[in-house]
């Protein structure tokens, strides 16, 4: 309370300064006066009287000074004093604070703008309930066998699910989703696939959100002979239906069956959850026929009484879902897991012949969400802080520098009775206040950095549509201020608070030479930065290889005007396992009523030079592998045999990609579904496995002990060409397509000129022979690559507009180190001239001390760059983290750089006058 | 001749002005000293200039309070009075003194068996 009272005050004593010290100065006056007179009136001379009302009163100024401490806050005061001290100083020194504070501004910009990014991707939790308690549960699969393919984690039946709800303490509450199907939905124009979802009635509820318009599900809809209905997402409304608030009660043709549409879901609903299920959707079926951005057709599960008991348990996964839950607080995921394993490891034992080997996963929805992000964004938050450092080394040198010519007016502070500490407060002050100012201004640039960003961040890393600078990254900069004024600002506040007065004032007088400790900080500031800025470019460089020769570079064969449009299978997606068996009569009608006079009619058409089918999907390759049993080679796992990737292709696939031919023979009209398999492989493949022996006539075993197995034998050797944008040259193989039977394909085509009028034209043939299939728009190779690079090209210019600051930063940095040792030296080098020497000889002096701190720094960098360099090995594909080549160009660039910033300040050297240097002083 | 002088006990300065101002009502600042000195009867060294920051701490302890108003010789001059929690204070820190003086008094007085 009564603390309070005097911190009042005190406060009062702070704003109303003037006012009181007036005040104060008046009552002392009266105070003398009054005294002087009762001297007088005792008989006293004037003279006397004033001394002798002095003496009593004891030292005016030392009792002021002790009534001011104690009427305001001394700290505040004091700290005010300092920053009315630093403005004026910052003003004096205006060509420093400009630099020094556009150093700060970038530093603090970047790192802020980065901040927003990765704070709206990575930190910030997911907008639904308890998202931090949220979790994804699956089935893990503990001996990955051949008959699930490998995978290692799998949905959970609904049967599973009940079992572990009724067992389990550790959860909330939980919901049930399959989500990132592909659904065939009916069109004014055309069936098109949409992204779709089945969810547990409970879903929307669990992650709070309520239909916008209509209703979400209700228990009625999830019986098997209740009517069918669907939930629209926000954007498919408006896309579809432009928004009609009366659609709902309408039907949509969902897979053939009517749905009625009971509801919309606001905008403002994400689907966060389902993200990794879309991209596992992504990776299995190759068919990008529709965006994967979200989920568009919400449906609602249909629990028959076989699901919910038995189904999915005798080795049909297909009636398996995705678990959301949440646990209870104060439950970790650990706990969760142990208990939820106990429980698996009770349903193998009860259920043997279902759930052996079948254990339950437990993971953190979020790290789900994040993961496949996490681990770029927190590599350019390490980039970019190398970026603050420079910027802050940059700073610190200058102030080194400058500290240098402030020596005499601190030393004189001294001598006058400022403390150590105090001046050391004051300088701090000072670099605080420009660090504020660097801190505001790095603000606003933020805020035009991240709108500049958030339209080039690639929209399949998931919440990059959240991407907001908020209050947080407000804490952040400010954090960051006081950050850099520490990095920045101890070492010159330290080297100038330790100055040695006497020496000082002496030399300060005469400023010969540098003050040598301080100099050798300011070269380890430069070698450093110079270290640093070698580091980001040779990570950028790095980058900038691996993207060129993989994006940049072509696929093996001519992309320029080629055309490819995807003509899907009319059946909803599976995985195509039918590829595997030997073609019916059917198929082989399919051919010839269909595939075969589609293609010729392509071919036909105006602007067309060839075509060809393929199952492959370039640019973006298909992951597509084909157990083999290879003569010669024993398997790592005896039940298959490697897995290869492999095309199946129209007989004139080779000859519209200009494949060249090595060995053997094309496929021609005579390899049809009734004679023997045969397969084409690549040099490659011809190259790793049949080193020795001759390719031709080789005979492979596909689908080496599954019920599919059979022989093919090798026909021919082609050259090698890339499937996939992302990846070098592989082993590969072709089959023809007559002699495999697919519901799906690729036409590729070449165009004559410009592509445009035949894409169109395509597609209306291809709609021509059956409106049933659906048919995707058709792209150029070249599109479809611009597309691909979207997010390389993203972090690939993020790091190198970095590493490119940071080349400017240091370039600076040395620059203006040595123009100012060049200023400190004036003297040296004038009398150097004065006693003969030559104008070589002042630039080797100069250029000399530049060099030294260059290759120092360039050494430094070389042996960073080789330690760091690795983190960024999973961006590099087929280029060595230690690559030489980008690091000897890295070395020459910066080395030419430095060179040229270290070349300015040797020759203003040069151009030093003996005469004024003397005179100067 | 220097008559010799005690310097001003730590803390007691406080008590002085607060029991000068119960005694003789509103006072400036020179009566104050003035007070002391003739109290202490010259014995007291007193720095006139330290009363200024005295008066200052008890005005913001809200012991005292302030205005401004014109000296018996027509001088304008602050004068300063005790308020209600001042003189609850100067009651606290008489007793205490009292009682330690009482106690310093008795070491000091030779009592009747220890000699």
């Amino acid at each position: 309370m009564t603390g309070l009272r005097v911190f009042i005050h005190r406060l009062r004593g702070l704003f109303l300064k003037r006012k009181l010290e007036q005040e104060l100065e008046d009552e002392i006056r009266s105070h003398l006066d009054m005294q002087i007179e009762d001297n007088l009136r005792r008989g006293m001379s004037p003279d006397e009287a004033r001394y002798e009302a002095l003496r009593k009163f004891g030292g005016v100024e030392q009792a002021k000074e002790n009534y001011r401490d104690r009427r305001s806050l001394p700290l505040v005061d004091a700290t005010l004093q300092d920053l009315r001290y630093g403005v004026r100083m910052l003003l004096k020194h205006k060509g420093f604070t400009v630099v020094a504070m556009l150093s700060l501004a970038l530093g603090i910009g970047v790192n802020t703008a980065i901040f927003s990014v990765v704070d709206s991707i990575l930190l910030r939790p997911l907008p639904y309930p308890g998202a931090e308690r949220l979790v994804r549960v699956l089935e893990a699969n503990l001996k990955p066998t051949h008959a699930w393919e490998g995978w290692t984690r799998l949905g959970v039946p609904l049967a599973d699910f009940r079992e572990w709800r009724s067992q389990s303490q550790s959860f909330e509450d939980a919901a049930l989703h399959a989500s990132g199907g592909g659904y065939r939905v009916s069109e004014p124009n055309g069936l098109k696939y949409l992204i779709g979802s089945r969810v547990s009635l409970n879903l929307f509820a669990f992650l709070g959100t309520q239909a916008w318009l209509g209703r979400t599900f209700l228990p009625e809809d999830e019986k098997p002979e209740s009517e069918h209905v669907v939930v629209l997402s926000h954007v498919y409304w408006v896309e579809r239906y432009k928004a009609d608030p009366h659609v709902l009660g309408q039907k949509l043709v969902i897979n053939d069956q009517p749905h009625t549409i009971v509801g919309i879901l606001p905008d403002s609903f994400r689907d966060y959850f389902s993200y990794s299920a879309r991209k596992d959707l992504e990776r299995a079926l190759p068919l990008r026929v529709f965006p994967l951005d979200t989920t568009q057709v919400w449906l609602p599960i249909k629990v028959t009484h076989e699901a919910a008991t038995w189904y999915g348990r005798g080795g049909n996964r297909h009636g398996a879902y995705q678990v959301l839950a949440r646990l209870k607080p104060g439950v970790s995921t650990q706990q969760a897991q142990a208990e939820l394993s106990d429980i698996a490891a009770r349903l193998a034992e009860r259920y043997p012949e279902s759930n052996e080997n079948l254990g339950a996963a437990v993971y953190s929805l979020h790290e789900d969400v994040t993961g496949s992000s996490r681990r770029k964004l927190l590599l350019l938050v390490a980039a970019f802080s190398l970026v603050l450092l420079i910027a802050c080394a940059n700073v610190a040198s200058l102030l080194l520098a400058r500290g240098l010519d402030r020596a005499k007016e601190l030393a004189i502070r001294r001598t006058l009775g400022a403390g150590r500490l105090r001046m050391l407060r004051q300088l701090l002050t000072e670099y605080l206040l420009l660090a504020g100012l660097g801190g505001t201004l790095g603000l606003a640039l933020a805020v035009g950095m991240v709108a500049g960003i958030r339209p080039l961040i690639p929209a399949d890393i998931p919440r990059s549509d959240a991407v907001t600078l908020d209050y947080r990254a407000l804490l952040f900069t400010l954090g960051l201020t006081v950050l850099t004024t520490l990095l920045f600002g101890l070492l010159p506040a330290w080297q100038t608070a330790k100055l040695n007065l006497t020496e000082e004032l002496k030399e300060a007088g005469r400023s010969v030479t540098a003050s040598r400790r301080s100099r050798r900080w300011r070269h380890v500031l430069v070698a450093g930065q110079v270290a640093l800025t070698m580091i980001l470019l040779v990570g950028a460089g790095l980058l900038a290889r691996s993207f060129w020769r993989f994006y940049g570079a072509e696929l093996g064969y001519d992309m320029r005007n080629l055309v490819r449009m995807r003509i899907a299978s009319p059946r909803p997606f599976a995985r195509e396992r039918y590829e595997r068996v030997r073609p019916t009569d059917q198929d082989a009608a399919e051919w010839k009523s269909y595939w075969q006079p589609l293609l010729e009619s392509a071919r036909d058409l105006p602007g067309i030079v060839d075509a060809a089918f393929t199952s492959g999907y370039p640019p973006e390759g298909v992951n597509f592998g084909t157990p083999l049993r290879i003569p010669g080679h024993t398997p790592v796992n005896p039940r298959s045999g490697p897995i290869i990737n492999g095309d199946i292709v129209s007989e004139d696939y080779f000859r519209l990609l200009e494949i060249k031919l090595l060995q053997g023979r094309y496929f021609n009209t005579d390899d049809r579904a009734d004679t023997a398999p045969v397969i084409i492989v690549n040099e490659s493949f011809a190259r790793t496995y049949f080193p020795q022996q001759p390719t031709i006539g080789q005979t492979l075993t596909l689908f080496p002990g599954s019920k599919f197995e059979h022989p093919a034998t090798i026909v021919g050797v082609v050259a090698d060409t890339r499937a996939q944008l992302d990846r070098p040259v592989e082993t590969h193989h072709y089959r023809p397509i007559a002699q495999v039977p697919l519901r799906g394909l690729n036409l590729l085509a070449r165009t004559a000129g410009q592509p445009a009028e035949s894409m169109t034209a395509l597609q209306d043939v291809a709609r021509l022979f059956n409106p049933n299939r659906i048919i995707a728009r058709p792209v150029t190779l070249d599109e479809a690559r611009a597309r691909l690079t979207i997010k390389p090209r993203f972090y690939l210019a993020l790091l190198g507009s970095l590493a490119l600051l940071a080349l400017l930063l240091a370039a600076t940095g040395i620059y203006g180190t040595l123009l100012l040792a060049v200023g400190q030296r004036r003297h040296e080098i004038g009398v150097r001239r004065a006693l003969g020497a030559q104008n070589q000889d002042v630039l080797r002096l100069v250029l000399r001390e530049g060099l030294l701190l260059a290759l120092a720094g360039l050494g430094l960098g070389l042996l960073g760059a080789w330690a760091l360099t690795r983190f960024i090995s999973g961006w590099l594909a087929d280029v060595s983290a230690t690559d030489p080549a980008t690091f000897i160009i890295v070395t020459v660039l910066l080395g030419v750089i430095v060179l040229l910033a270290c070349y300015a300040p040797a020759r203003r050297a040069v151009r030093v006058d003996p005469l004024v240097a003397l005179r100067h002083e | 001749m220097e008559q010799q002088k005690n310097e001003v006990l730590p803390g007691t300065l406080n008590l002085m002005v607060l029991k000068t101002l119960s005694t003789l009502g509103s006072l400036h600042g020179y009566g104050i000293a003035r007070r002391i000195e003739q109290i202490s009867g010259n014995l007291l060294q007193l720095n006139q200039g330290t009363i200024y920051p005295a008066l200052l701490h008890l005005e913001q302890m809200g012991w005292i309070s302030s205005e401004w108003g014109v000296s018996e010789n027509n001088r304008r001059a602050k004068f300063y009075s005790i308020t209600r929690a001042g003189k609850k204070q100067l009651a606290a820190e008489e007793e205490s003194w009292r009682r330690a003086a009482e106690i310093i008094v008795r070491f000091l007085e030779p009592t009747g068996g220890n000699t």
